[in-house]
Protein backbone atom coordinates (compact mmCIF):
# COMPACT_ATOMS: atom_id res chain seq x y z
CA UNK A 1 0.00 0.00 0.00
CA UNK A 2 2.94 2.31 0.90
CA UNK A 3 4.65 1.49 -2.35
CA UNK A 4 1.28 2.30 -4.45
CA UNK A 5 1.22 5.54 -2.47
CA UNK A 6 5.15 6.54 -2.96
CA UNK A 7 4.56 5.60 -7.01
CA UNK A 8 1.41 7.93 -6.57
CA UNK A 9 2.97 10.69 -4.90
CA UNK A 10 5.98 10.68 -7.60
CA UNK A 11 3.44 10.42 -10.33
CA UNK A 12 1.32 13.65 -9.37
CA UNK A 13 4.64 15.42 -8.94
CA UNK A 14 5.16 15.22 -12.64
CA UNK A 15 1.65 16.35 -13.91
CA UNK A 16 1.86 20.33 -13.76
CA UNK A 17 -1.36 22.58 -13.93
CA UNK A 18 -0.50 24.84 -17.31
CA UNK A 19 -2.31 27.49 -19.04
CA UNK A 20 0.00 28.55 -21.88
CA UNK A 21 -0.60 28.40 -25.00
CA UNK A 22 1.30 26.76 -27.18
CA UNK A 23 2.13 29.40 -30.14
CA UNK A 24 3.77 27.27 -32.69
CA UNK A 25 0.64 25.41 -34.09
CA UNK A 26 1.59 23.64 -37.25
CA UNK A 27 -1.54 24.29 -39.51
CA UNK A 28 0.00 24.42 -42.55
CA UNK A 29 -0.11 27.69 -43.35
CA UNK A 30 0.77 31.22 -41.73
CA UNK A 31 -1.64 33.57 -40.56
CA UNK A 32 -0.91 37.59 -42.28
CA UNK A 33 -1.65 40.11 -40.48
CA UNK A 34 -0.98 43.60 -41.62
CA UNK A 35 -2.13 46.91 -39.38
CA UNK A 36 -0.35 50.32 -40.45
CA UNK A 37 -1.72 52.73 -37.21
CA UNK A 38 -2.31 55.73 -39.29
CA UNK A 39 -1.41 58.99 -36.62
CA UNK A 40 -3.99 61.16 -39.23
CA UNK A 41 -7.32 59.02 -38.33
CA UNK A 42 -9.07 58.11 -35.63
CA UNK A 43 -9.88 54.59 -36.57
CA UNK A 44 -6.75 52.22 -37.20
CA UNK A 45 -7.12 48.83 -39.14
CA UNK A 46 -6.01 45.38 -39.31
CA UNK A 47 -6.48 42.96 -42.37
CA UNK A 48 -6.29 39.25 -41.19
CA UNK A 49 -5.70 36.80 -43.90
CA UNK A 50 -3.57 33.47 -44.90
CA UNK A 51 -0.68 32.10 -46.58
CA UNK A 52 -1.26 29.62 -49.05
CA UNK A 53 1.13 27.23 -50.88
CA UNK A 54 0.67 28.29 -55.05
CA UNK A 55 0.54 25.45 -57.30
CA UNK A 56 3.90 25.15 -59.32
CA UNK A 57 2.11 24.43 -62.48
CA UNK A 58 0.26 27.39 -62.32
CA UNK A 59 2.80 30.22 -61.24
CA UNK A 60 2.16 33.96 -62.27
CA UNK A 61 -1.59 32.57 -62.05
CA UNK A 62 -3.92 34.39 -59.02
CA UNK A 63 -4.61 31.81 -56.20
CA UNK A 64 -8.23 30.11 -55.76
CA UNK A 65 -10.69 32.43 -54.94
CA UNK A 66 -10.89 31.29 -51.39
CA UNK A 67 -7.72 30.04 -50.25
CA UNK A 68 -6.58 33.26 -48.65
CA UNK A 69 -8.94 33.44 -46.02
CA UNK A 70 -8.60 32.32 -42.74
CA UNK A 71 -11.73 30.10 -41.74
CA UNK A 72 -10.77 30.27 -37.62
CA UNK A 73 -12.59 33.32 -35.51
CA UNK A 74 -9.76 35.05 -34.08
CA UNK A 75 -10.09 38.23 -31.26
CA UNK A 76 -7.61 41.34 -31.95
CA UNK A 77 -6.20 44.14 -29.72
CA UNK A 78 -3.46 46.81 -29.28
CA UNK A 79 -1.98 47.76 -26.45
CA UNK A 80 -0.53 50.98 -25.67
CA UNK A 81 2.42 51.04 -23.35
CA UNK A 82 4.00 54.20 -22.00
CA UNK A 83 7.28 54.02 -19.83
CA UNK A 84 6.87 50.18 -19.11
CA UNK A 85 3.04 50.29 -18.34
CA UNK A 86 0.24 49.49 -20.38
CA UNK A 87 -1.91 52.35 -20.49
CA UNK A 88 -4.57 51.76 -22.60
CA UNK A 89 -6.18 48.62 -24.46
CA UNK A 90 -8.42 49.07 -27.50
CA UNK A 91 -10.21 45.89 -29.18
CA UNK A 92 -10.95 45.59 -32.44
CA UNK A 93 -14.41 44.55 -33.82
CA UNK A 94 -14.81 42.78 -37.50
CA UNK A 95 -15.89 45.58 -40.23
CA UNK A 96 -15.65 43.86 -43.49
CA UNK A 97 -14.52 41.63 -45.85
CA UNK A 98 -15.21 43.57 -49.07
CA UNK A 99 -13.81 42.92 -52.11
CA UNK A 100 -10.11 43.96 -52.99
CA UNK A 101 -8.55 44.82 -56.08
CA UNK A 102 -5.38 43.60 -57.66
CA UNK A 103 -3.69 40.51 -58.00
CA UNK A 104 -5.87 38.94 -55.50
CA UNK A 105 -9.77 39.55 -56.33
CA UNK A 106 -10.82 37.86 -53.69
CA UNK A 107 -13.75 38.38 -51.25
CA UNK A 108 -13.42 37.37 -47.64
CA UNK A 109 -10.30 38.72 -46.59
CA UNK A 110 -11.11 39.86 -42.60
CA UNK A 111 -10.88 43.62 -41.62
CA UNK A 112 -11.12 44.67 -38.44
CA UNK A 113 -11.03 48.20 -36.96
CA UNK A 114 -10.98 50.02 -33.55
CA UNK A 115 -11.44 54.00 -32.53
CA UNK A 116 -8.45 55.06 -31.30
CA UNK A 117 -6.15 57.86 -32.14
CA UNK A 118 -2.63 56.65 -32.34
CA UNK A 119 0.39 59.00 -30.56
CA UNK A 120 3.57 59.28 -32.58
CA UNK A 121 6.58 57.93 -30.82
CA UNK A 122 4.28 55.82 -28.41
CA UNK A 123 4.86 51.89 -28.34
CA UNK A 124 2.04 49.59 -29.24
CA UNK A 125 1.72 45.84 -28.90
CA UNK A 126 -0.22 43.94 -31.48
CA UNK A 127 -1.67 40.80 -30.58
CA UNK A 128 -4.17 38.29 -32.82
CA UNK A 129 -5.61 35.43 -30.83
CA UNK A 130 -6.88 32.61 -32.48
CA UNK A 131 -8.93 30.87 -29.94
CA UNK A 132 -9.96 27.84 -31.57
CA UNK A 133 -6.31 26.80 -32.17
CA UNK A 134 -4.51 28.41 -28.99
CA UNK A 135 -2.50 30.54 -31.65
CA UNK A 136 -1.47 34.51 -31.38
CA UNK A 137 0.21 36.28 -33.61
CA UNK A 138 1.56 39.13 -31.85
CA UNK A 139 4.47 42.12 -32.63
CA UNK A 140 5.47 45.69 -31.68
CA UNK A 141 6.01 49.39 -32.83
CA UNK A 142 6.93 52.60 -31.83
CA UNK A 143 5.26 54.95 -33.88
CA UNK A 144 6.76 57.32 -35.92
CA UNK A 145 6.67 61.10 -35.37
CA UNK A 146 5.28 63.64 -37.68
CA UNK A 147 7.09 64.87 -40.63
CA UNK A 148 8.52 68.26 -40.93
CA UNK A 149 8.38 70.19 -44.44
CA UNK A 150 11.28 72.69 -44.92
CA UNK A 151 10.35 73.65 -48.87
CA UNK A 152 7.58 74.60 -48.54
CA UNK A 153 7.00 75.56 -45.82
CA UNK A 154 3.65 76.20 -44.14
CA UNK A 155 2.38 79.80 -43.82
CA UNK A 156 4.40 81.71 -45.45
CA UNK A 157 3.52 84.02 -48.08
CA UNK A 158 5.82 82.55 -50.59
CA UNK A 159 4.53 81.10 -54.61
CA UNK A 160 6.33 78.16 -56.27
CA UNK A 161 7.73 79.13 -59.27
CA UNK A 162 7.82 76.29 -61.84
CA UNK A 163 8.78 76.90 -65.58
CA UNK A 164 10.50 75.30 -68.25
CA UNK A 165 13.44 76.20 -67.07
CA UNK A 166 13.07 76.24 -63.44
CA UNK A 167 12.01 73.55 -61.28
CA UNK A 168 11.30 73.26 -57.43
CA UNK A 169 12.99 71.71 -54.68
CA UNK A 170 11.31 70.06 -52.11
CA UNK A 171 12.70 69.60 -48.76
CA UNK A 172 12.35 67.94 -45.44
CA UNK A 173 14.20 66.75 -42.41
CA UNK A 174 13.71 63.22 -41.47
CA UNK A 175 12.35 62.36 -38.00
CA UNK A 176 12.19 59.67 -35.36
CA UNK A 177 10.96 56.18 -36.09
CA UNK A 178 10.53 56.77 -39.72
CA UNK A 179 11.82 54.48 -42.65
CA UNK A 180 10.55 56.05 -45.93
CA UNK A 181 9.25 58.77 -46.92
CA UNK A 182 7.37 60.55 -49.90
CA UNK A 183 6.10 63.98 -50.78
CA UNK A 184 2.78 64.59 -53.40
CA UNK A 185 1.83 67.44 -54.86
CA UNK A 186 -1.52 68.24 -55.65
CA UNK A 187 -2.86 70.46 -57.81
CA UNK A 188 -6.00 72.51 -57.75
CA UNK A 189 -7.82 73.64 -60.12
CA UNK A 190 -11.19 75.08 -61.32
CA UNK A 191 -13.33 73.60 -64.79
CA UNK A 192 -15.84 75.63 -65.90
CA UNK A 193 -18.09 74.15 -68.62
CA UNK A 194 -21.27 76.05 -69.62
CA UNK A 195 -23.19 77.11 -65.85
CA UNK A 196 -21.52 74.49 -64.17
CA UNK A 197 -17.88 75.24 -62.11
CA UNK A 198 -16.13 71.82 -60.50
CA UNK A 199 -13.20 71.51 -58.67
CA UNK A 200 -10.48 68.96 -59.43
CA UNK A 201 -6.91 68.13 -58.24
CA UNK A 202 -3.99 66.21 -59.96
CA UNK A 203 -1.63 64.51 -57.76
CA UNK A 204 2.39 63.62 -58.32
CA UNK A 205 4.12 61.99 -56.65
CA UNK A 206 8.16 62.18 -55.57
CA UNK A 207 9.62 58.73 -55.74
CA UNK A 208 10.05 57.04 -52.44
CA UNK A 209 13.30 57.94 -50.10
CA UNK A 210 14.37 55.24 -47.80
CA UNK A 211 16.03 56.32 -44.79
CA UNK A 212 16.31 55.45 -40.76
CA UNK A 213 18.32 58.37 -39.47
CA UNK A 214 16.59 61.14 -37.87
CA UNK A 215 17.54 64.85 -38.31
CA UNK A 216 19.40 64.69 -41.78
CA UNK A 217 17.94 66.79 -44.75
CA UNK A 218 16.65 65.39 -47.63
CA UNK A 219 16.28 67.53 -51.09
CA UNK A 220 14.23 66.18 -53.91
CA UNK A 221 14.40 67.75 -57.10
CA UNK A 222 10.91 68.22 -59.18
CA UNK A 223 11.71 67.78 -62.71
CA UNK A 224 10.19 71.01 -65.09
CA UNK A 225 9.83 68.79 -67.89
CA UNK A 226 7.81 65.81 -65.24
CA UNK A 227 6.15 68.45 -64.17
CA UNK A 228 4.57 69.72 -67.17
CA UNK A 229 3.94 65.76 -68.83
CA UNK A 230 2.95 64.83 -65.93
CA UNK A 231 -0.34 67.95 -66.44
CA UNK A 232 -0.47 66.81 -70.17
CA UNK A 233 -0.81 63.42 -69.26
CA UNK A 234 -3.44 64.23 -66.48
CA UNK A 235 -5.50 66.51 -67.75
CA UNK A 236 -7.92 65.89 -70.53
CA UNK A 237 -8.27 67.92 -73.25
CA UNK A 238 -12.01 69.44 -73.51
CA UNK A 239 -12.60 71.57 -76.09
CA UNK A 240 -14.53 75.23 -74.78
CA UNK A 241 -13.47 74.34 -71.07
CA UNK A 242 -12.25 76.79 -68.59
CA UNK A 243 -9.48 76.33 -66.44
CA UNK A 244 -8.38 78.06 -63.32
CA UNK A 245 -5.49 77.32 -61.10
CA UNK A 246 -6.61 77.46 -57.77
CA UNK A 247 -3.48 76.45 -55.48
CA UNK A 248 -1.29 73.46 -54.17
CA UNK A 249 -0.77 71.86 -51.47
CA UNK A 250 1.90 69.88 -50.27
CA UNK A 251 1.43 66.53 -48.38
CA UNK A 252 4.77 64.78 -46.83
CA UNK A 253 4.17 60.87 -45.51
CA UNK A 254 6.33 59.55 -43.08
CA UNK A 255 6.50 55.44 -42.77
CA UNK A 256 7.33 53.32 -39.63
CA UNK A 257 11.05 51.96 -39.71
CA UNK A 258 9.57 48.72 -40.22
CA UNK A 259 7.59 49.90 -43.53
CA UNK A 260 11.20 51.15 -44.57
CA UNK A 261 12.51 48.14 -43.47
CA UNK A 262 10.28 45.65 -45.42
CA UNK A 263 10.95 47.50 -48.89
CA UNK A 264 14.92 47.36 -48.37
CA UNK A 265 14.74 43.73 -47.74
CA UNK A 266 13.00 42.64 -50.68
CA UNK A 267 10.26 43.89 -53.43
CA UNK A 268 7.23 43.00 -51.74
CA UNK A 269 5.51 41.09 -53.92
CA UNK A 270 1.89 41.57 -53.27
CA UNK A 271 -0.41 41.24 -49.69
CA UNK A 272 -0.12 37.23 -48.61
CA UNK A 273 3.13 36.24 -50.62
CA UNK A 274 5.83 36.12 -48.25
CA UNK A 275 8.50 38.34 -48.42
CA UNK A 276 11.54 38.13 -46.36
CA UNK A 277 11.08 40.71 -43.59
CA UNK A 278 8.07 40.86 -40.78
CA UNK A 279 7.82 42.06 -37.67
CA UNK A 280 5.26 39.94 -36.64
CA UNK A 281 5.64 36.45 -34.19
CA UNK A 282 4.28 32.94 -34.95
CA UNK A 283 2.75 34.81 -38.36
CA UNK A 284 3.64 37.07 -40.94
CA UNK A 285 3.03 40.95 -41.83
CA UNK A 286 3.82 44.28 -41.10
CA UNK A 287 2.97 45.87 -38.04
CA UNK A 288 4.30 49.70 -38.67
CA UNK A 289 2.38 53.63 -38.31
CA UNK A 290 2.22 56.31 -40.87
CA UNK A 291 1.74 60.32 -40.66
CA UNK A 292 1.36 62.98 -43.13
CA UNK A 293 1.93 66.44 -42.89
CA UNK A 294 -0.40 68.58 -45.39
CA UNK A 295 1.35 72.24 -46.14
CA UNK A 296 -1.63 73.67 -47.65
CA UNK A 297 -2.83 77.26 -49.55
CA UNK A 298 0.42 76.96 -51.72
CA UNK A 299 0.53 79.13 -54.79
CA UNK A 300 1.95 79.01 -58.27
CA UNK A 301 3.82 82.86 -58.94
CA UNK A 302 2.14 84.06 -62.22
CA UNK A 303 5.90 82.96 -64.12
CA UNK A 304 3.97 79.37 -63.66
CA UNK A 305 0.38 80.54 -64.35
CA UNK A 306 1.75 81.82 -67.46
CA UNK A 307 3.89 78.89 -68.32
CA UNK A 308 0.87 76.48 -68.08
CA UNK A 309 -1.15 78.74 -70.14
CA UNK A 310 0.97 79.58 -72.76
CA UNK A 311 3.03 76.72 -73.23
CA UNK A 312 2.83 75.05 -76.29
CA UNK A 313 2.24 71.17 -75.72
CA UNK A 314 -0.25 73.13 -72.47
CA UNK A 315 -2.12 75.57 -74.30
CA UNK A 316 -5.17 72.90 -75.42
CA UNK A 317 -6.34 72.73 -71.58
CA UNK A 318 -7.50 76.47 -71.59
CA UNK A 319 -5.59 77.78 -68.14
CA UNK A 320 -6.45 81.20 -67.69
CA UNK A 321 -3.41 83.41 -67.89
CA UNK A 322 -2.26 84.82 -64.49
CA UNK A 323 -4.51 88.18 -63.62
CA UNK A 324 -7.26 87.21 -66.14
CA UNK A 325 -9.30 85.60 -62.72
CA UNK A 326 -12.55 87.34 -62.27
CA UNK B 1 57.30 50.18 -88.75
CA UNK B 2 58.61 52.12 -85.73
CA UNK B 3 57.20 55.48 -87.91
CA UNK B 4 53.98 53.23 -88.36
CA UNK B 5 53.83 52.47 -84.81
CA UNK B 6 54.37 56.41 -83.54
CA UNK B 7 51.39 57.55 -86.03
CA UNK B 8 49.02 54.92 -84.50
CA UNK B 9 50.31 55.99 -80.87
CA UNK B 10 50.34 59.74 -81.22
CA UNK B 11 46.00 58.97 -83.48
CA UNK B 12 45.18 56.81 -80.07
CA UNK B 13 46.34 59.76 -77.36
CA UNK B 14 44.53 62.41 -79.59
CA UNK B 15 41.40 60.02 -79.71
CA UNK B 16 41.54 59.36 -75.99
CA UNK B 17 41.98 63.58 -75.21
CA UNK B 18 38.76 64.50 -77.30
CA UNK B 19 36.90 61.79 -75.23
CA UNK B 20 38.32 62.81 -72.41
CA UNK B 21 37.51 66.59 -73.11
CA UNK B 22 33.95 65.94 -74.17
CA UNK B 23 33.69 64.56 -70.12
CA UNK B 24 34.25 67.78 -68.92
CA UNK B 25 31.10 69.82 -66.92
CA UNK B 26 30.64 72.96 -68.95
CA UNK B 27 27.57 73.67 -67.45
CA UNK B 28 27.81 76.57 -65.47
CA UNK B 29 26.99 76.04 -61.80
CA UNK B 30 27.05 79.02 -59.73
CA UNK B 31 31.02 78.80 -58.90
CA UNK B 32 31.85 78.57 -62.69
CA UNK B 33 31.72 81.15 -65.25
CA UNK B 34 28.58 80.42 -67.59
CA UNK B 35 29.00 77.90 -70.49
CA UNK B 36 27.77 80.74 -73.30
CA UNK B 37 30.68 83.15 -72.57
CA UNK B 38 27.93 85.67 -74.02
CA UNK B 39 26.19 85.70 -70.38
CA UNK B 40 27.39 85.95 -66.87
CA UNK B 41 25.79 85.02 -63.31
CA UNK B 42 23.69 86.64 -60.98
CA UNK B 43 24.66 85.40 -57.41
CA UNK B 44 22.27 86.80 -55.16
CA UNK B 45 23.79 86.18 -51.32
CA UNK B 46 20.32 86.81 -50.04
CA UNK B 47 21.44 87.15 -46.17
CA UNK B 48 18.51 87.84 -43.87
CA UNK B 49 19.26 90.85 -41.85
CA UNK B 50 19.42 91.69 -38.04
CA UNK B 51 15.93 92.65 -36.89
CA UNK B 52 15.73 94.03 -32.97
CA UNK B 53 14.46 91.53 -30.93
CA UNK B 54 13.21 89.09 -33.52
CA UNK B 55 15.42 85.83 -33.61
CA UNK B 56 16.70 84.65 -36.93
CA UNK B 57 14.42 81.48 -37.31
CA UNK B 58 11.87 84.03 -37.00
CA UNK B 59 12.59 86.04 -40.32
CA UNK B 60 11.98 84.27 -43.95
CA UNK B 61 12.53 84.78 -47.12
CA UNK B 62 9.57 84.98 -49.05
CA UNK B 63 10.57 86.33 -52.96
CA UNK B 64 13.08 86.95 -55.36
CA UNK B 65 11.96 87.92 -58.98
CA UNK B 66 14.29 89.58 -61.42
CA UNK B 67 12.69 92.18 -63.47
CA UNK B 68 14.16 94.50 -66.83
CA UNK B 69 13.52 97.40 -65.06
CA UNK B 70 12.04 99.33 -61.65
CA UNK B 71 8.77 100.20 -63.71
CA UNK B 72 8.68 96.65 -64.07
CA UNK B 73 9.38 95.59 -60.63
CA UNK B 74 6.53 97.59 -59.37
CA UNK B 75 4.15 96.32 -61.83
CA UNK B 76 5.31 92.81 -61.07
CA UNK B 77 6.10 91.95 -64.33
CA UNK B 78 9.00 89.78 -63.68
CA UNK B 79 10.90 87.32 -66.04
CA UNK B 80 12.04 84.66 -63.55
CA UNK B 81 11.62 83.97 -59.85
CA UNK B 82 13.65 81.71 -57.65
CA UNK B 83 11.98 79.65 -54.97
CA UNK B 84 13.13 80.52 -51.55
CA UNK B 85 14.08 78.12 -48.61
CA UNK B 86 15.05 79.33 -45.01
CA UNK B 87 17.81 76.85 -46.04
CA UNK B 88 19.77 78.05 -48.92
CA UNK B 89 21.36 81.65 -48.74
CA UNK B 90 22.84 81.86 -52.37
CA UNK B 91 20.65 81.95 -55.39
CA UNK B 92 21.58 82.43 -59.08
CA UNK B 93 20.87 83.50 -62.39
CA UNK B 94 22.41 83.29 -65.52
CA UNK B 95 21.96 86.40 -67.59
CA UNK B 96 22.44 87.89 -70.98
CA UNK B 97 24.45 91.27 -70.04
CA UNK B 98 22.65 94.23 -69.31
CA UNK B 99 21.40 96.23 -66.46
CA UNK B 100 18.82 94.37 -64.22
CA UNK B 101 16.77 94.99 -60.95
CA UNK B 102 15.50 92.24 -58.85
CA UNK B 103 13.32 92.46 -55.73
CA UNK B 104 13.64 90.63 -51.82
CA UNK B 105 11.31 89.85 -49.98
CA UNK B 106 11.33 88.97 -46.39
CA UNK B 107 8.55 88.21 -44.01
CA UNK B 108 8.10 87.42 -40.43
CA UNK B 109 6.61 84.54 -38.29
CA UNK B 110 6.89 85.83 -34.68
CA UNK B 111 3.97 85.94 -32.33
CA UNK B 112 2.05 89.12 -31.38
CA UNK B 113 2.67 92.45 -32.40
CA UNK B 114 6.96 92.32 -32.45
CA UNK B 115 6.26 91.96 -36.52
CA UNK B 116 4.83 95.14 -36.54
CA UNK B 117 7.26 96.43 -34.12
CA UNK B 118 9.62 95.52 -36.67
CA UNK B 119 8.68 97.28 -39.53
CA UNK B 120 6.40 94.30 -41.57
CA UNK B 121 3.80 95.92 -42.53
CA UNK B 122 0.47 94.45 -41.00
CA UNK B 123 2.56 92.25 -38.62
CA UNK B 124 2.60 89.14 -38.80
CA UNK B 125 3.57 87.57 -42.41
CA UNK B 126 3.49 91.04 -43.71
CA UNK B 127 6.63 91.30 -46.20
CA UNK B 128 9.57 93.81 -46.47
CA UNK B 129 11.05 94.44 -50.13
CA UNK B 130 13.94 96.10 -50.88
CA UNK B 131 14.73 96.68 -55.08
CA UNK B 132 18.65 96.15 -56.25
CA UNK B 133 19.89 97.03 -59.54
CA UNK B 134 22.66 94.81 -61.12
CA UNK B 135 24.90 95.08 -63.89
CA UNK B 136 25.69 91.73 -65.41
CA UNK B 137 28.68 91.71 -67.85
CA UNK B 138 29.43 88.92 -70.52
CA UNK B 139 31.52 85.67 -68.88
CA UNK B 140 31.65 87.34 -65.00
CA UNK B 141 29.57 86.26 -61.74
CA UNK B 142 27.95 89.21 -60.42
CA UNK B 143 27.53 88.96 -56.37
CA UNK B 144 25.00 91.21 -54.67
CA UNK B 145 23.53 91.31 -51.51
CA UNK B 146 19.82 93.30 -50.95
CA UNK B 147 19.61 95.98 -49.14
CA UNK B 148 16.95 95.71 -45.95
CA UNK B 149 16.36 99.47 -44.65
Amino acid sequence: MKKFLVVGLIYFSFIRCSNEIDIHVNLGYLPVVYCILNLNSETQHVRVSRTYRSDSENTGKPPVSDSLIIREPCEIYIEKWSDEKLVETYLFTKTGNSKDSGFFPVQGQETYSSNFHAQPLTRYLLYVYFPDINKVVSGVTLTTSYPVSEDPKPDLPRSITITRERGYTARWFTVRQAGIYQGVFSLIYLESLGEGTTFHSIQWFLPNVLNDRPDELITQEINPKRFFDRLVQGIPVIPDIQRELVGVEFTLIAGGEEIGLSLRTSDIQGFSTSSDYTNLDNGIGLFSSIARTHVRNLVFSNLTEDAICTDPELKFLNFKKSGSHE
Amino acid sequence: MNNNGNWIKWLFFGFCSIIMASCVDNNGGPDKPPADPATGILEVDFKLPPIEFLSDSRIHRVQLCLGYNQDSIYRSLFFDCANMSDILQSYSFILAPGIYYYMAGITCSAQGDSCSWAGFPGGRYGIRYSITRVEIKAGVKTTSSPGFQ
